[in-house]
């Protein structure tokens, strides 16, 4: 599994000028996508559409469940972990703007 | 001549439009019992949230000639709570293209490259394809179910492209001769955001979404996130509330106006609820034979490329619809003068919306019917002599 993953962050750079079909796998890895989902639509499941922690934690759950989320409530701020090896983060920004990912 | 111009835009706008800028007057409860019963068995079941097999309604509105016939949700949903519509913002995202055009600040026939300094491999695109998922781009729309890794959109919105979500879009390169070939794409409608904030920004603020459109028909609900880049995600990511996604809908049904007043150019509901050329060519790259597509908008009729008949057989053939990952949607009855909103978290194929659209038909029709007009009343002085009648 693990192996896999370094595999996928070492896929080709895909030339636009060059034309043709979708590179078979983009750069971002695996764990980017999984705590990208997991920070983003956690933020918004609790600062936009405010509901309970643990439902949206219940809402985020995919197929890997790998992503785990820690809530601060006081910086309106989700951030996610994946196997101690990736972690992303979101933050609310305002009632119209919503959430957006960090770094 | 100001005079003539200022009457003739007004002339374009019917005064019979239904516009609950404030407030949707509500009939629920002059519907028959028996249909609002069929609708709740229909959208609600029991929730199982670890399988989370079956349907899984988080809330319906249904209204007719813009009042409110049945509204209902369901786990912690309430009236208040902003739901992500997820793809239906396309819809929406198109609707502030058309008000760029109806401003005379865009021309939908002009390369991408007029407006916003893509890749130069995308120049060949124009903001017409974009519309109508016929960019050429290379593109993989694929969500759960699908390697994550070989997913153009989820490269787009949580990997390498979410910085920059409309440039990543137009990096990717042609597969096809634009034009020629439908391929749904995230990619495209967030060139189209992109597009929408370069020319509507400089008249309307960075809240353009708002002061355009939100504030107009009284949207009070809405969020919509941005990339790190300041752009609109116009693919997926605005929130409303059932009630809110029922204005749209029904500036849809008022062919763009609201309150006397033309947001849209006559016409333009129309153009977006027609087949576009490529989706009804049966060139289509990755999704299948059942994508009817006008432009951002998805349409229940039947598609000549594919020799089908309409995608639901119980629902008018004129309808169409915003629609949104895990069964989000927005659905527009013209003839019918029904705008009917349903949210939903369905992580099967359990829901289908010919199982419910035609109750919301049935519920309009179930309403009393208004008394018949009284005949002109008799004057009395025609009763009475001549005589009686003199003072």
């Amino acid at each position: 599994m693990i192996a896999l993953l370094l595999a996928l962050g070492c896929a080709a750079k895909h030339d636009p000028a060059a034309g043709g079909p979708p590179p078979e796998t983009y750069e971002n890895a695996l764990l980017d996508l999984a705590t990208g989902f997991a920070a983003k639509e956690g933020c918004s499941c609790i600062f936009v559409s405010g509901r309970d922690e643990d439902v949206c934690r219940s809402y985020l759950r995919v197929n890997p469940d790998v992503a785990k989320i820690k809530v601060d409530h006081q910086a309106k701020r989700v951030t996610s972990k994946a196997l101690g090896m990736k972690k992303t983060s979101a933050v609310w920004v305002s009632k119209e703007e919503g959430c957006v990912l960090e770094i | 001549m100001i005079l003539l111009l200022t009457g003739l835009a007004g002339a374009t706008c019917p005064d019979t439009v239904h516009s609950p800028t404030q407030a949707w007057p509500d009939r629920s409860a002059e519907v028959d019992p028996s249909i609002v019963a069929a609708l709740d068995q229909a959208l609600f079941q029991e929730r199982n949230e670890e399988t989370r097999e079956g349907i899984r309604t988080d809330g319906v509105a249904i209204f007719y000639r813009g009042e409110l016939l049945y509204e209902r949700y369901g786990a912690d949903y309430t009236a208040q709570t902003p739901h992500l519509i997820w793809s239906a913002s396309k819809s929406f995202t198109a609707t502030l293209i058309g008000m760029a055009e109806y401003k005379g600040l865009l021309d939908i026939e002009d390369s991408v490259c007029e407006y916003v300094d893509f890749h130069e491999s995308a120049c060949g695109v124009t903001v017409r394809n974009l519309l109508e998922f016929s960019s050429g781009l290379a593109w993989r729309e694929t969500y759960e179910g699908e390697p994550p890794t070989a997913s153009s959109v989820l490269a787009m919105l949580y990997g390498d492209g979410r910085q920059d979500t409309a440039s990543f879009a137009g990096s990717q390169g042609l597969e096809d001769v634009p034009g020629t070939t439908y391929q749904y794409s995230s990619g495209d409608t967030n060139m189209l955001s992109a597009i929408a904030r370069k020319v509507l920004e400089p008249v309307a603020g960075e809240r353009f979404p708002w002061t355009l459109l939100f504030e107009p028909l009284g949207m009070t609900s809405a969020t919509w996130e941005k990339d790190a880049a300041g752009t609109y995600i116009g693919s997926s990511y605005l929130y409303l509330t059932p009630r809110d996604m029922g204005r749209f809908g029904q500036l849809m049904l008022n062919d763009g106006c609201w309150e006397q007043e033309r947001l849209l150019p006559e016409g333009w509901v129309e153009r977006v609820s027609t087949l576009n050329p490529a989706s009804a060519s049966g060139q289509s790259r990755e999704r299948g034979p059942s994508e009817n597509q006008g432009q951002q908008f998805w349409l229940n009729t039947s598609n000549p490329g594919y020799d089908e008949g309409p995608r639901f057989p119980d629902i008018p053939e004129n309808a169409f619809a915003a629609m949104g990952h895990w069964k989000q949607r927005i659905w527009m009855l013209p003839d019918q003068e029904i705008v009917a909103v349903r949210t939903g978290d369905d992580r099967d194929g359990s829901y289908s919306d010919n199982d419910w659209v035609p109750l919301a038909m049935a519920l309009a029709e179930s309403l009393p019917k208004p008394p018949p007009p009284e005949p002109e009343p008799v004057e009395e002085s025609d009763l009475t002599s001549p005589v009686e009648a003199s003072p």
